[in-house]
């Protein structure tokens, strides 16, 4: 998740400079992953996205906020802009989710088209999150098209984090989970698969596993498949693969440190990754996973051009548009439009 | 928002904030950075318009191109400074004297006075400064500046904590022992001075007094246990035999 101060992006004096990753990927694409408010909850606002999103080709975005925000507190002489720079903890910051509806309302609607908006800003851990979406669909029914980046396992920031650790099998989850399936709607998960020092094996996967297994007819996004920082394990790709093959309700997104440590590593991809990627390009987005930083949109999306340059053409398309098209677009409104979907009447045959 | 046109290799983009010049910096790889300044230099000011956005700015630049940066918004400067807070985070995250040194001297004495508005902002900027530009803040900010902020012993204690102990003895001896023992009303005074002072120093300032003097000042048993409590044991000798007492044995001053 979210990286604000330590860009993935970083430079590099034997590579010759040039502005033209500025104008982003060749590809025209839909970045599949972005936090428009940093860990304080500010945000550039809704036109400035826009107007970084054309000068980086990009055509949709995926937004959503953040769920938690950063305490200021007596022992910060200066107040900390992001969740690593104090020792000071989190805490889960509802009205997130209204700075992004207002900031997204507050567009002229053929733009508000452009923006995909999440609902992130809940207690994964409260029996009453699922509440809290319901009354956001209520509020602004035209603006949502799912649910997400839901926080739950991430290193540091789950210590940070007020209450008890987030994680994707969390009963407190189970109606959220329940409540987009019945509309089908789409979940983004962040679920490290692993805890920092546990780099042998992804201790926290079997969580993700449960949800997703619990709910089939849920579709859930896995957040950078799962790796963050300091987080990551072997057999990286044959993991990402058989959950693919496993759980046909489970997306991922190529997003954040995920690309440049295993899927393209020192900027070469990996073979396997490509095969992959072939292989289910039809459940795989690309986002930038940016905090706020609309700015470097180019630069972070168009570093997967040496990838996508790797794929077919349908794959490639899949990718930069027509995964993330499918996942989150046409549902806004859906919620008001239809009924949640019925179980069939149970009729006791007779004899 | 305005935006600016920076050129590399026949390749044109528009610059309009201080966060699209330092992903610009960072996509040339740090191989054109006095170049975009340069080509930015009469619209500096517009694009880096507060303290926040300088500072993204001077993350991303060489501590020459910090020097060019800084030189180049110099009328600007203290407007985009907007507060000693700014300037302190700002000087907390410079690594190089000679960058520290260009900042001070481009406010210059008007822009670092309309900046530092009291005793504890002043010990703030202090704090991230050292050696030979500490010495540059207190000469451009001035003397009698220096004495305007410290209307209390508890001020001019702030400020010294934030200097070298050469310079907290230098600034004593500047501001005059009148201005110094002017702000010393009570025991806690007393404290808050000897406290901020190397021992020597110390002893010179305890010197001006006789003991009936000393004895009024402290005035009663609790300050005097407050007092004796943040003295270092050479100070807590001194003003001991000074006051006439029976001295304590060295280890019970630590605890």
């Amino acid at each position: 998740m979210p990286h604000e101060q330590i860009p993935t992006w970083t430079r590099n004096p034997v590579t010759p400079g040039s502005l033209t990753p500025l104008k982003g990927s060749k590809y025209k694409l839909i970045d599949g992953h972005l936090h428009v408010v940093n860990f304080i909850q500010e945000t550039p606002g809704g036109e400035n996205l826009l107007d970084h999103m054309d000068r980086s080709n990009i055509g949709k975005t995926v937004i959503f906020g953040l769920p938690v925000s950063k305490m200021w507190t007596s022992y910060d002489r200066e107040g900390p802009d992001y969740y690593l720079a104090s020792d000071s903890p989190c805490y889960y910051y509802a009205y997130t989710d209204v700075i992004v509806a207002e900031m997204v309302r507050s567009l002229p609607a053929d733009r508000q088209e452009r923006l995909y908006p999440l609902i992130c800003g809940f207690n994964p851990t409260d029996g009453y999150a699922f509440r809290h979406i319901e009354r956001l669909f209520a509020q602004y029914p035209d603006v949502w098209g799912g649910v997400g980046e839901v926080l739950l396992r991430h290193d540091d920031l789950t210590a940070f984090t007020f209450g008890e650790n987030a994680r994707a099998n969390h009963r407190a989850l189970w109606p959220v989970y329940q409540f987009a399936a019945d509309h089908d709607l789409p979940v983004l998960l962040h679920q490290n698969i692993t805890s920092v020092t546990k780099n042998d094996h992804p201790v926290y996967l079997w969580e993700l596993e449960e949800a997703v297994a619990e709910f089939p007819r849920t579709r859930i996004v896995f957040a950078h498949c799962g790796m963050s920082r300091r987080v990551n394990v072997p057999f990286y790709y044959q993991m990402v693969d058989r959950l693919l093959a496993q759980y046909s309700n489970l997306y991922v997104d190529y997003s954040w440190i995920i690309y440049d440590v295993v899927i393209c590593p020192d900027g070469k991809p990996s073979p396997d990754w490509v095969a992959l990627t072939e292989k289910y390009s039809d459940r795989i987005c690309l986002g930038s996973d940016l905090v706020a930083r609309f700015e470097r949109m180019g630069p972070e999306l168009q570093r997967y051009d040496v990838f996508l340059d790797q794929l077919s053409e349908t794959a490639r398309v899949n990718l930069c548009w027509n995964t993330a098209e499918r996942l989150y677009g046409r549902n806004k409104g859906k919620v008001k439009a239809r009924p949640a979907i019925s179980v069939p009447e149970w009729k006791i045959p007779g004899p | 928002m305005s935006r600016y046109p920076i050129t590399i290799d026949q390749e044109t983009v528009q610059i309009g904030s201080a966060r699209e010049l330092a992903v610009a910096l960072d996509v040339l790889q740090g191989q054109y950075d006095r170049v975009v300044l340069t080509q930015l230099q009469p619209h500096l000011a517009q694009i880096i318009p507060q303290a926040s956005q300088l500072l993204t700015v001077m993350k991303s630049l060489s501590a020459d191109d910090q020097v060019f940066l800084i030189q180049a918004l110099h009328g600007n400067l203290a407007r985009i400074m907007q507060d000693a807070s700014h300037l302190r985070d700002l000087l907390a995250t410079l690594a190089e004297e000679k960058v520290e040194t260009t900042l001070l001297q481009t406010l210059g004495s008007n822009g670092l006075r309309s900046l530092i508005l009291n005793a504890e902002e002043m010990a703030e900027v202090l704090e991230w400064v050292y050696g030979h530009t500490d010495q540059l803040a207190l000469e451009l900010l001035g003397l009698d500046y220096v004495r305007n902020l410290s209307r209390e012993a508890a001020d001019l204690s702030a400020i010294l904590h934030s200097l070298d102990s050469s310079l907290q003895a230098k600034l004593v001896d500047q501001l005059g022992w009148e201005f110094c023992l002017g702000l010393v009303r009570d025991g806690r005074d007393l404290a808050y001075l000897l406290r901020a002072l190397p021992s020597a120093v110390s002893e010179r300032l305890l010197k001006h007094y006789n003991p009936v003097q000393l004895t009024r000042l402290i005035g009663n048993s609790r300050d005097w246990k407050y007092l004796y409590q943040r003295l270092e044991p050479e100070e807590a000798d001194f003003i001991t035999d000074l006051l006439g007492l029976e001295p304590k044995r060295r280890n019970s001053h630590a605890s």
